[in-house]
């Protein structure tokens, strides 16, 4: 810089003076903030080159608001307010770029002086006065240097504010947050870290090993493994555990180890580590684990309970159908044997009819085979005995070919069948059955109702068990009459009546009369009356009972009538 | 005292009567017949001897009513009851009431001849003791299985329905019934019945135990 200008030594040894004060200013502002910093820069250039007035404006960086000092000095409060509204147009006018300016102060003129503070932003140093000769060169100079030392100030405050605010994060922060030297000695460790493994300050920690954090287990994991990762790769994640140095116990880390190198040089100067605490973490999550757990026992407990339950049902549903299944089997096999009972009756008694002949013409042909074996005048006899035999055996076979019709099977359509011979057919194979000597029957056929469309063999079944039962139910009476008489129900149908002299039906019988297994009877299952009902509803006719006003019962039931062509009377 | 070799045949179909007496009359035994067990039972009294053969199934009154009829009139004749074919119900109850055979009609004139000689035979000494005693001997030298078969089939359950009452194939059962015949030396079912029931009446367990009343 020249000193050209500078008019007498008397004002050079000023001009020095200042700038060594200037110069000593950066010392006195370390720490000190934007604020103050342009406090103490604004009273120096008031001290220093005596103007009417020192502006320092710091517009606002970042977060930080704005900062204006406007600084008079030894002038009235009137002027200090003309000059503070001219500076301030002044600045906002926007021709602060320019180093050296003037504006109108009322008769008069401020003449100003400006040096930029940083680099590029709008932070500016004011200085004004209304004497003409402002600002001299050394004024210039002195103003320049303030602003000078102003910005490096600054700059520091703003540099340091970085780093107080980082450690301040790091010392606030409540990870691990740890440097070390690449010898694995503790550098640096902040609050949160010491007091997560229990340790009581830097001076301790710098005494240990980075290997001397870690549970025993994890060591040889970290020296031959992560370390050598982390110098390697420069970086390494993932879960190790602490190890608290007062209690010994584990403490969980989700650990983040990095590499710092020196930024210019790129070689490796620490190893840092930011490492969060997972203990709460673990513990939540072992709780939640826990409460997932007791909640899946809970909903497991539940759904097994409803499974359970479920399965109960499904047994009970299956014990359910089995039981209805058994019932139902049991009710076909009962039905079938019930059937059969019918059938079987008749086949017992055609087995006894047929049974009689036999052994009659059996014993006869044994009697007769003696006698001829024996000779003399027995011959006579054999010749006797075996024409008998021979009459049984014509007889047996009669009894066959009677019932042949009756019992065959497989005919289930419906014919035009002749009542009278289904009934006397039925009447003839009921009366076989016990009971029956004794018996008085009677038919009547309703001439006008010859034909029937019936089965021949259900009818007839229903015939036969109606005939059974009156039978059957006369078996102490005295009177023992069966009366079995047909009549026109209407032109469609005809109706059977089979009347007995019998004591009618029991109190309980009577309103289950036709339910399945309702029955008097010790042998008795019961299915008669149901089958017999089963089957006319089936023929489209209705089976009644009622009660005689002479005593005994009458079942009535009609079938369909067979449209009869006339007087045909044959079948 | 001299045996009665006389038959009382009751039954009540007149060719079976006439037949039998045919047969028996050409076997040399005396015999009389009866229609009905009224009839027989009006002549009992008087009767010195022989033995009965009867009918199992009549119209108003059925063999075993006869025969409990006879017991309660302290007729000590063996009865010999003739029963339908496969008729193993109404066997076992006759042999429970006292019958002392039982023969299913049709039968073999042989067969019938047999019978009425061992029944005649047992004439005047009605206390089957020593026989039930052999009998029970015989069952019992039977394994169980041959047991459950032989008291199945007393209480009239057929070879298919044992199967399934025991779990087993018919097959088998067929197989254990006829050991079960071998070993009591029985050639008829019959045969086999008889023992069974004469060994329950020597064990005196009641007729209940065969599920048969
Ligand atoms: N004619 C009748 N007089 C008096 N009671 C009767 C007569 N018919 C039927 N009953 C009564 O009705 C009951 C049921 O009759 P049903 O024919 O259905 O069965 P069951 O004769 O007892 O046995 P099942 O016919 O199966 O051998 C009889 O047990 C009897 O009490
Ligand atoms: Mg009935």
């Amino acid at each position: 810089m020249s000193l050209t200008g500078v008019r007498d030594s008397q004002e050079l040894r000023h001009s020095i003076r200042d700038l060594v004060a200037l110069s000593t200013l950066p010392a006195i502002w370390k720490g000190y903030d934007p604020q103050q910093i342009a406090d103490s820069v604004a009273a120096a250039l008031l001290t220093m080159l005596g103007p009417d007035v020192v502006c320092v404006s710091l517009p606002g960086e970042r977060e930080e608001a704005g900062i204006e000092i406007i600084r008079t000095a030894g002038i009235s409060a009137e002027l200090d307010n003309a000059i503070r509204t001219a500076l301030q147009g002044w600045l906002r006018s926007g021709s602060s770029s320019q180093s050296a300016s003037a504006v109108p102060l009322g008769h008069s003129t401020l003449n100003l002086a400006s040096a930029p503070i940083g680099f590029g932003s709008d932070a500016i140093l004011v200085v004004g006065s209304r004497r003409a000769d402002f600002p001299s060169e050394s004024q210039r100079l002195l103003l320049g240097v303030a602003a000078s030392e102003a910005t490096i100030a600054l700059q520091r405050w703003h540099a340091e504010a970085d780093q107080r605010r980082f450690v301040a994060l790091v010392e606030n922060s409540s990870d691990f947050i740890g440097v070390a030297g690449l010898d694995g000695v503790p550098q640096y460790i902040n609050a949160a870290g010491l007091r997560l493994v229990g340790l009581g300050g830097l001076a301790e920690a710098s005494r240990l090993h980075v290997l001397d954090f870690l549970m025993p287990k994890e060591v040889a994991l970290v020296r031959d493994e992560l370390w050598p990762r982390v110098m390697r790769d420069g970086r390494w994640v993932g879960e190790l555990e602490y190890r608290h140095f007062k209690t010994g116990a584990a403490i969980p880390f989700l650990v983040e180890w990095f590499r710092i190198d020196d930024p210019r040089r790129g070689y490796p100067l620490n190893i840092a580590t930011v490492s969060r605490d997972l203990t709460a973490q673990k513990r939540a999550e072992a709780e939640l684990l826990h409460l997932n757990d007791t909640l899946e026992h809970r909903v497991a407990d539940r759904t097994s309970e409803l499974a359970e339950a479920h399965r109960k049902l499904i047994r009970e549903g299956r014990d359910r159908e089995l039981a209805d299944a058994r019932l139902q089997e049991m009710r076909q096999e009962l039905f079938h044997a019930a059937r059969l009972s019918a059938a079987g009756q008749t086949a017992a008694a055609l087995a006894h009819e047929l049974n009689q002949p036999l052994t009659a013409a059996a014993n006869s042909v044994a009697a007769a085979r003696r006698l001829l074996a024996n000779g003399g005048e027995g011959i006579v006899t054999a010749l006797e005995v075996m024409g008998e035999a021979g009459e049984q055996i014509l007889r047996a076979g009669n009894i066959m070919r009677q019932s042949r019709e009756f019992v065959s099977r497989g005919e289930t359509e419906k014919r035009v069948e002749r009542v009278s011979t289904m009934v006397e057919e039925a009447r003839a194979l009921a009366l076989k059955g016990p009971g029956a000597p004794g018996v008085q029957v009677r038919l009547h056929f309703e001439p006008n109702a010859p034909h029937v469309l019936v089965d021949r063999i259900q009818i007839q079944q229903v015939l036969f068990n109606l005939m059974r039962n009156a039978i059957e139910a006369m078996h102490a009476s005295r009177r023992r009459e069966l009366d079995v008489a047909t009549s026109l129900h209407d032109e469609r149908m005809v109706e059977i009546a089979v009347t007995d002299t019998g004591p009618g039906l029991d109190d309980d019988v009577a309103v289950r009369l036709f339910e399945p297994f309702v029955s008097t009877k010790p042998n008795g299952m019961g299915l008669g009356l149901s089958i017999c009902r089963s089957i006319v509803e089936a023929h489209g006719g209705r089976l009644q009972s009622e009660a005689n006003p002479g005593g005994g019962m009458s079942f009535r039931f009609t079938v369909p009538s067979a449209p009869h062509d006339g007087d045909n009377n044959d079948r | 005292m001299t045996a009665d070799r006389t038959v009382h045949v009751v039954d009540d179909d007149a060719a079976v009567r006439r037949s039998l007496e045919r047969l028996l009359h050409s076997a040399s035994h005396a015999c009389v017949s009866y229609p009905t067990p009224a009839a027989f039972l009006d002549a009992v009294r008087e009767l010195p001897g022989g033995c009965i053969l009867l009918d199992v199934r009549m119209p108003d009154m059925d063999g075993l009513e006869l025969q409990d009829r006879l017991i309660q009139l302290g007729v000590t004749l063996p009865v010999i009851v003739m029963t339908g074919q496969g008729d193993v119900q109404t066997a076992v109850r006759a042999m429970k009431a006292g019958a002392v055979d039982f023969i299913e009609k049709p039968f073999d004139d042989e067969a019938l001849l047999g019978a009425i000689e061992v029944a005649l035979a047992r004439v005047g000494r009605p206390d089957q003791t020593l026989a039930s005693t052999e009998a029970a001997q015989r069952i019992a030298a039977l394994s169980p299985l041959e047991r459950q078969v032989l008291d199945a089939l007393v209480s009239g359950r057929s070879n298919k329905q044992i199967a399934f009452d025991l779990g087993l194939s018919v097959r088998t059962v067929e197989v254990h019934r006829a050991r079960m015949m071998e070993r009591l030396g029985a050639r008829q079912l019959a045969e086999a019945i008889r023992l069974a029931v004469m060994a329950q009446l020597a064990s005196g367990t009641g007729p209940d135990r065969l599920g048969v009343s």
